[in-house]
């Protein structure tokens, strides 16, 4: 099937099932990239450097290493 | 001898002028011989110093070569450590750590650990100064 076929024949789906394709094939193509799709609704965690006291722990103990050796 | 560097609060959108000021000052960072100068925030709420990929890139920095900055807490890790020699005007150097992020559009930003820990830094906002001054100065 061309894409011109394809295009015609979707055309003719109802709205429902004509945004279901667009969803079905975005997250096909996302799958195969490794990105993994937003989902509405769901919480994402950002990193943000406040309060990040892991991180200035890991980097002080970098530091002391540092200042070891020199 | 007193050391301190003083600068102005920056506009950072003209759009917005005074209400757009913020604490961003010239730093030279530097890594084995390759120097770079840049300007970096000041963020007193910020845990750790933060160095936008391509800056270490700049600095010669290879990532896989560098420790991650919390290997525990985040699925894709993109933060490493980089430790660089930092130099703010005619004050002494610090070796300060950055947590080296792939993140995007981040600013280099000077955080608690460790240029906090490092230079004594005085936020006179109503005049849009800003004076750091290193431990030796800030004792005398």
């Amino acid at each position: 099937m061309t894409l011109i076929e394809l295009l015609t024949t979707a055309r003719t789906l109802c709205r429902a099932d004509g945004i279901r394709i667009v969803q079905y094939l975005v997250a096909d193509l996302a799958r195969e990239e490794g990105v993994t799709p937003l989902e509405e609704g769901t919480a994402y965690p950002i990193w943000t450097p406040l309060q990040s006291f892991e991180a200035a722990a890991t980097m002080l103990e970098a530091l002391g290493k540092q200042n070891a050796e020199t | 001898m007193a050391q301190a560097a003083v600068f102005p609060f920056i506009v950072t959108d003209p759009a917005f002028g005074e209400a757009s000021r913020l604490p961003y000052m010239p730093i030279t960072i530097q890594l084995q011989g390759q120097s770079l100068s840049v300007s970096a925030l000041l963020d007193t709420g910020s845990a750790v110093n933060v160095l936008p990929y391509e800056v270490g890139l700049q600095l010669g920095a290879i990532w896989e070569r560098q420790q991650f900055v919390s290997p525990a807490t985040w699925r894709r890790n993109r933060r490493r450590v980089l430790t660089v020699l930092g130099t703010v005007g005619t004050l002494p150097s610090a070796r300060l750590a950055f947590a080296w992020t792939r993140a995007p559009a981040v600013p280099v930003i000077l955080g608690q650990v460790n240029f906090f820990m490092e230079f004594d830094v005085c936020f006179y906002r109503s005049r849009s100064l800003f004076e750091i001054k290193t431990e030796a100065a800030a004792q005398g």
